[in-house]
């Protein structure tokens, strides 16, 4: 959505416009990093270090900032056009990352092989207005893929064959606007964030759960009360999914309005009943979670509306406790430059050693990765492109 | 005017009625002073008629032509007064005039002051002669040269003091050229864009921010939007544009960082119908009412094109190069402008309308029904009191975008401006001073109002070594006191000249910076003015001409002229679309050095201009090294024209080398490739009785080339037009 707003001004004098920043905001801050790592549980022990990390730069020059677990290097593969990439999230499996970009950005689906450089692009709908992608399990050798389509409340299903050849499935009457999609048991979910994204993004309700059953049948809808907002991601650890939220507020005038703060929601999937809430601390806006190899769940998000600092919750799971050495008082973690000045940063994720990773975006745009001890103190800073959005471990 | 009125909403009506308003009380206000003024000479007009002392029966006489010393175009309306007591004892010793045209005859041996409007005055002694004394009247608003009084040397090209370069809107018409935007197509150093319809420019490296578009020396950006699309002034109202690359800090004050386009108002009547491929179609004329010490001229132009070209898009999806139409790139543009000019008053209003179809790149859909509508008035009265020139403006800009998929993110903008200035010579010191404020109103309660204030004084001097040193200093709440100074000097040579001109200017933020730009505002930072600290450049010129021959055709004309140029920019403000504050930033330093050149030659019937420059412009943002956007290193162009009998043939050439479409570090997956582009028109003027009957026939992208003057956004290929100009 921000890159609509870019091609506009680059484009042309009458290219600017303010855009419904009550609703569409909330979207981008959503946006800037918030992706779920449904896949990334596997069965098997995850190692403690990355073999390398990734960090999607979302902007300006859209690519992928490869850098190794140490050193200074680093590599970078090109997704393409500003005026045709504006995902604000990834996600990575095996060498294979997918992300996608909404309607102001071309609707595309992005395929990348980090092995090869090689990117590829798969037109969704016109006008669809996808969100994310996440990497599902395919059948008979085929990668599959899926891409909730915001505003045609469907889904689609990218079979990839080994030849590289694609086969588009749509699915469709998935709630007002779906936004993630998982597997469970064999069966499909999507997270629909029930709010308008097709005008203004305006929350309607609580969002909801969709359960489509491999075998057909009747789906099932669980609701989700105490998640709002515009974008919800999920991620899932066994039988278990965690379904964020970033919260719902009114940007259309100072000083914004927080009308509600980010929210995570704990769901058993066998059984489709929500077990828990958590809340984002008060005045907290935005709840972009991510799954560490120390299998905490890491959360990043705005301490209030008017510095936007980026914070840190990590939180234990499955109860959802805040862990980690903290400011006093709050949540979030006291994470620590070499002078002990605190760090704002965002799209963290921790390895698992406990080593918390997020980006800082600084003068220019220009993109840090930054590495913190698990008692919050800087061991690492390296650049790490231009205009970084999300952080991924390989 | 009635543009605005027409609007349907109340908040608009009552705009354009306080507008309305202003306007007419400025036009009042002026008529009055300039009547109140025009009763003073008449006494002395009457006593002493122009025959009495300019063109006695018994004495000697010589042509004069005044003419503007930098465009080079006509001065009418010119008050000649003698200056002392040696005319001969007939002629009244205080005597005074006004020419409604631009040459006459004057006796010799009297000395003389020539004044207009709008131009510093010249006074000499009309030495016996028998060629024609041209006097150039160097423009106040535009202090890029010395007034000068020399041999007239034909052409387009008049530079001052700068690296300036002029082109007439007459020349341009035979070289197929019928539109305001397509005119700096023809203008070396000048690197337009446009996306939808509109026509932006980046002069000497600079971002289209950095560049300032006057009218007759008024700022026709807003100071509000910082906003200035050339497209809006109709080809007719003008008479030529001149292209002056470098800060100009005396002449227009804070947003002139990277130089200055600067059109020149017609003095003539003419009328265009043009067609062109894809439904272009456009007419527009001016028609001049001369009476004895005053002209109206009333200039009016619409435009409609559906732009539904084929382009081939080789960035889709499928790896295969596809061919396809643009949609929703239709344009449909309406332009009045009024200008009352005499010796003493001028009050100009421009009224323009525009309707944009806002096209998304190629590979989006999201805009194919999105429409914007723009709305710009600008209204400048200036009025002569004794020596002391006093003018004030009310400029208006208005927009509305609607999304009919998506009406809740319709939106509209409107900026206002007005300024009230006075300047004067006290001694050898031109003194400017003016106050004026800015305010912007928007559907998404944005509002900013702000006031500012400027006071300047220049001087200038010398014979062989002609100087003109200045300060200013700029006033803007929010932005506090800004001051600013440029020197320059030019040293008369054999044939040509050498000079040198350094500066420091500033560019304020505009409310384009603060909100325009960032649609998903999130704060909005407070920022700094950014600062050219340092802005050089260091030209020559030589030239040539052969005048061994007795008819006027001249065997040869050679000019050379090349400038090495220098700007350092701190606390720039860029906007990285994306960035968290979702607000531009005062981000760091950027430089620029290069390198420019050009040349212009003419023998017998054959004429070649071309130019080229080498451009290295960078911002400096922490570890980041960014290339200006849409800045080519290197670039070139030429115009070759002939003339066999009544036909004149003419090749226009512009080569642009790579461009990078990123505010990110230079990376070839940015950029655009390199692009020649050829543009043939052949035309012929043939007459009937005192009316000049011009037809064009032009083709422009001669070799349908491919290419894209802003990312994702297609060009046209090749495109034919047949235009006819009438010039009573």
């Amino acid at each position: 959505m921000f890159q609509a707003a870019h091609t506009r001004v680059e484009g042309a004098l009458r290219g600017f416009r303010f855009l419904a920043a009550r609703r569409s905001a909330p979207l981008l801050l959503a946006s800037l990093a918030l992706v779920a790592c449904g896949d990334d549980g596997g069965v098997e022990p995850p190692p403690l270090t990355p073999r390398g990390i990734v960090v999607l730069d979302g902007f300006i020059q859209p690519g992928l900032t490869l850098l190794p677990d140490s050193g200074t290097s680093s590599q970078r593969i090109a997704l393409g056009a500003s005026d045709e990439f504006d995902a604000g999230s990834f996600a990575v499996r095996n060498d294979t990352v997918v992300a996608a970009s909404s309607r102001g950005a071309g609707d595309l689906l992005y395929v990348v092989a980090l092995q090869t450089g090689n990117v590829r692009r798969v037109q969704m709908p016109a006008r669809s207005n996808p969100v994310r992608a996440r990497l599902l399990t395919g059948s008979g050798g085929r990668a599959l893929v899926g891409v909730p389509l915001r505003d045609s409340a469907s889904l689609v299903l990218a079979s990839i064959a080994p030849s590289g050849a694609f086969t588009l499935e749509r699915t469709g009457n998935l709630g007002l606007c779906p936004t993630d999609v998982f597997q469970s048991g064999g069966d499909l979910w999507v997270v629909d964030a029930n709010a308008t994204c097709a005008s203004d993004y305006k929350p309607l309700g609580a969002m909801r759960l969709i359960r489509i059953p491999s075998g057909g049948g009747p789906r099932q809808i669980i609701p989700l009360d105490g998640l709002r907002g515009s974008d919800a991601s999920v991620i899932v650890q066994g039988d278990m999914a965690y379904i964020s939220a970033g919260g719902d507020a009114d940007f259309s005038g100072f000083p914004f309005q927080l009308i509600a703060s980010g929210a995570i929601a704990r769901v058993d999937l066998r059984s489709g009943t929500v077990l828990g809430t958590r809340t984002m601390p008060t005045g907290s806006y935005g709840a972009s979670t991510r799954l560490g190899l120390d299998g905490r769940l890491h959360v990043s998000l705005f301490e209030n509306l008017n510095s936007f600092s980026n914070r840190t919750i990590s939180y234990t799971l499955p109860d959802l406790t805040p862990y980690g050495t903290r400011i006093a008082g709050a949540d979030w973690l006291a994470l620590r430059d070499a002078a002990g000045e605190q760090v704002s940063c965002g799209s963290s994720l921790a390895d698992g050693l406990g080593r918390l990773h997020c980006i800082q975006n600084r003068t220019g745009s220009a993109t840090f990765l930054m590495v913190f001890a698990p008692d919050g103190s800087l061991v690492r800073e390296v650049a790490a492109g231009q205009g970084g959005v999300d952080l991924r471990f390989r | 005017m009635t543009v605005l009125m027409s609007h349907r909403r109340a908040g608009s009506i009552a705009l354009a009625v306080m507008l309305s308003a202003m306007a007419l009380a400025g036009f009042v206000c002026a008529v009055s002073l300039a009547v109140m003024l025009s009763a003073m000479p008449v006494a002395a007009q009457t006593a002493a008629r122009l025959d009495d002392f300019v063109l006695p029966a018994t004495q000697p006489s010589r042509a004069l032509c005044v003419r503007d010393a930098v465009s080079g175009e006509p001065v009418t309306f010119a008050r000649l007064q003698t200056q002392d007591h040696t005319a001969p004892d007939s002629l009244a010793r205080r005597a005074s005039r006004v020419w409604a045209e631009s040459c006459g005859l004057v006796a010799v041996n009297i000395r003389l002051s020539i004044t207009r409007l709008g131009y510093l005055p010249w006074q000499g002694l009309i030495a016996a002669a028998d060629d024609t004394l041209m006097v150039g009247l160097q423009p106040i608003a535009a202090p890029l040269a010395a007034a000068e009084t020399r041999a007239w040397i034909p052409g387009d090209d008049a530079g001052g003091g700068r690296n300036a370069v002029v082109l007439s809107v007459d020349s341009a018409r035979r070289l197929g050229v019928h539109s305001s935007g397509s005119l700096v197509q023809l203008l070396p150093y000048t690197f337009p864009r446009s996306a939808r319809g509109e026509v932006s420019l980046s002069l000497r490296g600079a971002r289209r921010e950095q560049v300032a578009v006057t009218l007759d020396g008024v700022p026709l950006t807003d100071p509000s939007t910082g906003i200035a699309d050339l497209a809006d002034v109709p080809l007719a109202a003008l008479s030529s544009v001149t292209v002056a690359p470098g800060s100009d800090p005396l002449g227009n004050g804070p947003g002139a960082a990277g130089g200055v386009l600067a059109l020149q108002s017609g003095n003539t009547s003419v009328a265009t119908m043009r067609m062109a491929s894809y439904g272009d179609r456009s007419v527009e004329g001016a028609w001049k009412i001369s009476g004895a010490s005053s002209a109206l001229r009333l200039t009016a132009s619409h435009r409609v094109a559906q732009n539904d070209f084929d382009f081939v898009n080789a960035s889709g999806t499928t790896g295969t190069r596809t061919e396809e139409q643009r949609v929703n790139n239709d344009v449909a543009r309406s332009s009045v402008m009024a200008q009352w000019r005499s010796s003493h008053v001028q009050i100009t209003a421009l009224g323009s309308r525009t309707k944009l179809g806002l096209v998304g790149p190629v590979n989006v859909r999201d805009y194919d029904e999105d429409r914007s509508t723009t709305e710009r008035l600008f209204v400048r009265a200036s009025a002569q009191a004794g020596g002391t020139l006093l003018s004030s403006g009310v400029r208006s800009f208005a927009l509305r975008y609607t999304d009919p998929s998506r009406p809740a993110f319709n939106t509209s903008a409107r900026a206002l401006a007005a300024d009230v200035d006075a300047r004067r010579h006290l001694g050898r010191l031109l003194v400017h001073g003016g106050v004026g404020t800015d305010r912007l109103r928007t559907s998404r309660e944005v509002s900013q109002d702000r006031r500012r204030g400027f006071v300047s004084a220049t001087a200038s001097g010398g014979r062989v070594l002609e100087w003109t040193a200045g300060a200013r200093a700029d006033a803007i709440s929010g932005s506090g006191v800004l001051p600013s100074f440029s020197l320059s000097a030019t040293r008369e040579l054999a044939h040509g000249d050498v000079g040198v001109r350094m500066a420091q200017a500033v560019r304020v933020p505009t409310l384009y910076d603060l909100y325009f730009s960032s649609p998903q505002r999130l704060t909005v930072r407070a920022l700094e003015a950014e600062r050219v600290s340092f802005d050089g450049e260091l030209h020559g010129r030589w030239h040539v001409r052969s005048t061994s021959q007795a008819n006027d055709a001249t065997p040869l004309r050679l000019t050379l002229e090349g400038a090495l140029v220098a700007r350092t920019t701190r606390d720039a403000i860029v906007w990285f679309p994306g960035n968290f504050g979702w607000s531009p930033a005062n981000v760091g330093t950027e430089q620029l050095r290069g390198v420019e050149a050009r040349a212009d030659a003419a023998f017998r019937t054959l004429s070649v201009k071309a130019w080229s420059t080498v451009y290295e412009a960078t911002l400096m943002a922490g570890a980041l090294r960014i290339p200006t956007p849409y800045v080519p290193r290197v670039a070139a162009g030429t115009t070759t024209s002939v003339r066999a009998g009544p036909v004149i043939a003419a090749l226009s050439s512009r080569w642009l080398g790579r461009r990078p479409y990123t505010a990110g570090p230079r990376n070839p997956d940015f950029e655009l490739p390199a692009v020649q582009l050829l543009d043939v028109a052949v035309s012929t003027a043939p007459r009937l009785g005192t009316r000049e009957f011009l037809l064009t026939l032009g083709v422009e992208n001669l070799t349908n080339r491919a290419w894209q003057s802003v990312r994702g956004f297609p060009a046209a290929g090749r495109v034919w037009s047949v235009a006819l100009t009438l010039s009573p």
